[in-house]
């Protein structure tokens, strides 16, 4: 029997804004709500409500969790997901003359109204959500860095790596009262020697793409279908690729099905300025309202109407290929290793309901299928699970690797936001001087702490990402260099023993992430 | 075995509705106007393109010189960033001390006149330097505007503008892949200095890295020079060999061949080829060579989203700023620009990356006139002003752009962006 072990990467980077009473960027957080994380939900709560033992892991990120317990940003969900029920209402009125489009219509109305059900049911924090199916052991929670800080970028910055994991690890403990066995490590980056800290900070286990464990030293006999255990004692999942594929793949993968629904046409694109006024952004920006009427259809620009039932039927046919396959992996794996074959699937959990719409439904038609069809080879598991039957794997070290482009570091290092490195590295050494210099008042230590929580922002894989991607690279950059100046202004006012007290009490307000965060983490 | 499973791998199962099935069925209606919503859809052209970005078209007009500040104001005037909606109205009131004014940016309109006069720039010239000939623009400039004055806490209107430099030396080198590094540097003026002393007399010295790594053999070389421009503080290189750790330091090397190192870097690991892994593991056992089939590709296999995104985009004339509220997605990943592009499009100064727009060869030098006294970075590197006022820089052409910025001794600054692309394209 294999082991199959889907891993959802859930993350946003931290993205919120007091002083403003709308901000676009928060819209993302939002949506990931809508489409991904309350769908989720929702299908561990059907597989709970069978009596189904499904098994999966999830990294919930430190930004994404603070940002999901954060009754500013729940408030707000609240004003976004009340726009688009009455969005979804006004379309109910304006399609009644078409069945195809009327249909749809309330499809979303319902939508909407039952996410607005879920998201108060759980008291506005969805984190509820997610440790209840870990309380009863269908969902491994693990943690990832801090603010998703590409660490081998940050290797050069003492102390950097070692807060990223370690702020973690504090801060998966005050969310879920535990302490996590694994985590995944921000755009899966990996660098030789890494294994130490993450052994460090009381972290068992770790992931890595595919190379990572194949360009192992020495590789291991078992491909990356077992975990190897590290020099310093971590193990560490490397994904397959063959499961990747299938979804991930533009050419081969599921969500490529014309009969899903097509993500870029959107009725804030489509209707008139006048009518969808109030639904796109106050200053008239266009954005996705998340009611999308097609389906993919083919190539170009020719669409026709969503189908629900036609979207379902694929899921329904892609989750059997997808199960089938896997018990052909298995099958074949275990002529040729003594141990059951460990297949990890990991991938984005934002690309489940939010680019593919029905991805989460197709994940819930999986694991039933799984857990109810007796014949299948491969049975659901947690990389805790398989450590605990077999700890007995080879002994390989890992190599430089990331699942971004090319493999290694080139999406974080590149003409487009190398600018950032040389910033990034000197506030982490301002953050480590300060951090060793000898203890001052509650006022010293407050902005001590602040500059930490600034450092860690700065540190944010996401934004060298969106530079590199060319869209809202303005916000981006704006976000790294408020955040680089931000360190040096404190580490300044630190420095000469005059901090300014409504400088510090606006950061502590807007920057309020980790708000357990101690500065000493940083001490050498 | 081994075949069947990748054979089944690859479509869903025949009973399926393949996605190749349905392009076969839909093909023909490729040329009809697509079923719409019942009521009036707008033109998606007219909406989408030019209601997100009114300011974009502003700046990549542009042949002459554009003052950060009229940049400023224009996307101030369209308030084209969501981002900044009801920011008037949620601003804090300013009561920032006098300890805290690190700059000129946050001065009142009455030292605006002041500052312009202080940042005088008399006289300015790009020159674009191809083998066989030479094209100049000459730009002169009177009058300059003032920064929009900068929010003082919260998220601010403008990007604060970071040091240029921390006037510490610094050399470190980052891996970037297999086959390429990355190293950035800075350098004081007083390490330049003490250790130019160690120059020899009557030779001719060049700027240089040195790249050292570990060789296999005392018969194999372990170390290379490839020159560089200490201004570029800045460099990608290809290594010579892959799977290698790498230091490198920065210094002189002389006609004679005496180097002088200024600074060393730490060490940096590189793993091997991922072509040399794969023919290594092809030998290993059917479930290596089976795991190490299976990666064509390196990295996610996140082209979809992306492509996808920029083909409608195209199509549609959806802009990105457009499309922004889907781009938090981390399914959309910078891939297709990294296997579309390459290493070209992401060139610093370097020995195997290729400019853009412009041959390898291409320089541009870049000369002018200041009031003396004030501080000249052009694109971020500093050039040394004469005595009166007086500069002169040359590099490697690299981008369609190039950043003028102004330091008056008394720290107000100025930046000035030109567009090169008509100078090439001339």
């Amino acid at each position: 029997m294999g082991y199959l072990n889907f891993v959802l990467h859930a993350h946003l980077p931290y993205v919120r804004h007091p002083e403003h009473a709308r901000f676009l960027e928060e819209d993302w957080f939002f949506e990931a709500i809508t489409e991904t994380y309350i769908p989720l939900l929702q299908e561990f709560e059907a597989l709970a409500k069978d009596h189904l033992p499904f098994k999966i892991t999830m990294s919930l990120t430190p930004p994404l969790c603070e940002m999901l317990a954060d009754e500013l940003l729940q408030t707000r969900y609240i004003n976004h997901i009340n726009r688009l029920r009455e969005l979804a209402e006004k379309e109910c009125t304006r399609t009644k003359n078409d069945p195809a489009f009327c249909y749809l219509a309330a499809m979303y109305r319902n939508l909407f109204e039952k996410c607005h059900k879920v998201f108060n049911g759980y008291d506005r924090n969805l984190l509820n959500g997610f440790r209840k199916f870990q309380k009863m052991g269908n969902l491994e929670i693990i943690t990832c860095g801090a603010t998703h800080g590409f660490l081998p970028n940050l290797r050069n910055s003492p102390r950097s790596v070692e807060a990223q994991l370690e702020v973690a690890v504090g801060n998966y403990w005050k969310h879920f009262g535990q302490e996590p066995w694994g985590i995944w490590l921000g755009e899966c980056g990996y660098y030789r020697g890494l294994d130490k800290q993450i052994k460090a900070a009381g972290l068992k286990y770790f992931f890595v793409d595919t190379h990572g464990i194949l360009q192992g030293e020495p590789p291991s006999p078992k491909g990356n279908y077992a975990p190897i255990e590290t020099p310093h004692g971590a193990f560490a999942f490397a994904r397959d690729q063959e499961s990747s594929k299938a979804v991930w793949s533009a050419e081969e993968g599921y969500p490529g099905d014309f009969r899903y629904r097509e993500f870029y046409r959107d009725v804030g694109f489509d209707l008139d300025m006048k009518y969808i006024g109030p639904y796109i952004h106050p200053m008239g920006l266009r954005i996705n309202t998340g009611i999308k009427y097609y389906r993919i259809t083919g190539k170009g620009n020719y669409k026709e109407p969503y189908v629900e039932a036609e979207a379902k039927q694929a899921t329904q046919e892609h989750a059997e290929n997808f199960i089938f396959n896997r018990d052909k992996q298995d099958e074949w794996l275990s002529t040729r290793l003594d141990t059951p074959a460990c297949i990890v699937c990991p991938y984005d959990a934002e690309l489940f309901g939010h680019w593919w719409y029905e991805g989460p439904m197709f994940l819930g038609k999986v694991m039933r299928k799984v857990l109810t069809e007796k014949d299948h080879r491969v049975h659901l598991s947690t990389p805790r699970d398989y450590l605990l039957s077999h700890r007995d794997v080879p002994h390989s070290d890992p190599a430089f690797s990331s699942w971004g482009a090319g493999g290694y570091a080139d999406v974080w290092l590149n003409g487009s936001n190398d600018w950032i490195y040389p910033h990034l590295h000197k506030i982490g050494n301002l953050m480590q001087e300060v951090a060793n210099l000898p203890a001052g008042n509650e006022q010293d230590r407050r902005a001590r702490n602040q500059m930490a929580r600034e450092l860690l922002l700065a540190q944010s894989s996401d934004w060298a990402f969106i530079m590199k991607t060319g869209t809202m690279v303005d916000y981006a950059v704006k976000r790294t260099k408020v955040h680089v100046h931000n360190c040096l202004e404190l580490h300044r006012q630190i420095r000469t023993g005059s901090i300014y007290e409504p400088f510090l009490q606006n950061l502590e307000s807007t920057d309020n992430i980790f708000p357990e965060i101690d500065y000493k983490v940083y001490a050498s | 075995m081994k075949n069947k499973v990748d054979k089944n791998s690859k479509r869903p199962s025949g009973k399926s509705k393949s996605p190749s099935a349905s392009d076969t069925k839909n093909k023909g209606k490729s040329a009809k106007p697509s079923k719409s919503a019942p009521s009036p859809v707008p033109d998606k052209k007219a909406k989408s393109g030019k209601d997100a970005k009114p300011e974009k078209g502003v700046v990549s007009k542009q042949a002459t010189p554009q003052g950060k500040s009229s940049d400023r104001e224009n996307s101030g005037k369209a308030s084209s960033s969501p981002s900044q909606a009801n920011r008037k109205t949620n601003a804090p009131v300013s009561k920032r001390p006098a300890t805290l004014k690190p700059s000129a940016r946050a001065r009142g309109k009455a030292e605006s006149a002041e500052m312009a006069d202080e940042l005088g720039l008399e006289e300015f010239s790009i020159s674009l330097i191809k083998a066989g000939e030479t094209k100049e623009r000459i730009w002169r400039t009177k009058n300059f505007q003032q920064y929009a004055a900068q929010k003082e806490f919260g998220f601010p209107d403008l990007a604060p503008e970071l040091p240029g430099h921390y006037n510490q030396p610094a050399l470190v080198l980052m891996p970037k892949d297999p086959e390429y590094m990355f190293c950035y540097w800075e350098l004081t003026s007083n390490l330049v200095e003490e250790k130019s002393r160690e120059k020899l007399p009557g030779n001719n010295y060049r700027e240089t890295l040195k790249i050292n790594w570990e060789s296999k053999s005392l018969f194999e070389p372990n170390f290379t020079f490839i020159p560089v421009f200490f201004w570029a503080r800045k460099w990608y290189f290809g290594v010579p060999q892959v799977g290698q750790r790498y230091q490198v330091e920065l210094g002189w090397l002389s006609e004679g061949g005496h180097f002088i190192s200024i600074l060393s870097s730490n060490l940096s690991e590189l793993p091997e080829s991922w072509a040399t892994t794969q023919k290594r593991l092809a030998n290993q056992g059917e479930v290596l060579a089976y795991s190490s089939r299976h990666t064509k590709t390196l990295g996610s296999s996140e082209h979809m989203v992306v492509e996808d995104s920029r083909s409608f985009m195209q199509e549609w004339n959806l802009s990105s700023e457009s499309m922004t509220s889907s781009s938090w997605s981390r399914g959309a990943s910078g891939e297709t620009d990294a296997s579309k592009n390459g290493k070209a499009s992401e060139a610093p100064p370097s020995g195997r990356a290729k400019p853009r727009s412009a041959s390898a060869k291409t320089r541009l030098e870049v000369s002018g006139k200041v009031r003396p006294g004030t501080q000249v970075s052009v694109s971020g590197n500093p050039v040394f002003i004469d005595g009166q006022g007086l500069f002169k820089t040359e590099f490697p052409y690299q981008k369609d752009s190039l950043t003028l910025e102004l330091t008056s001794p008394t720290g107000a600054s100025r930046s000035f962006t030109y567009d090169l692309k008509e100078l090439v394209l001339n």
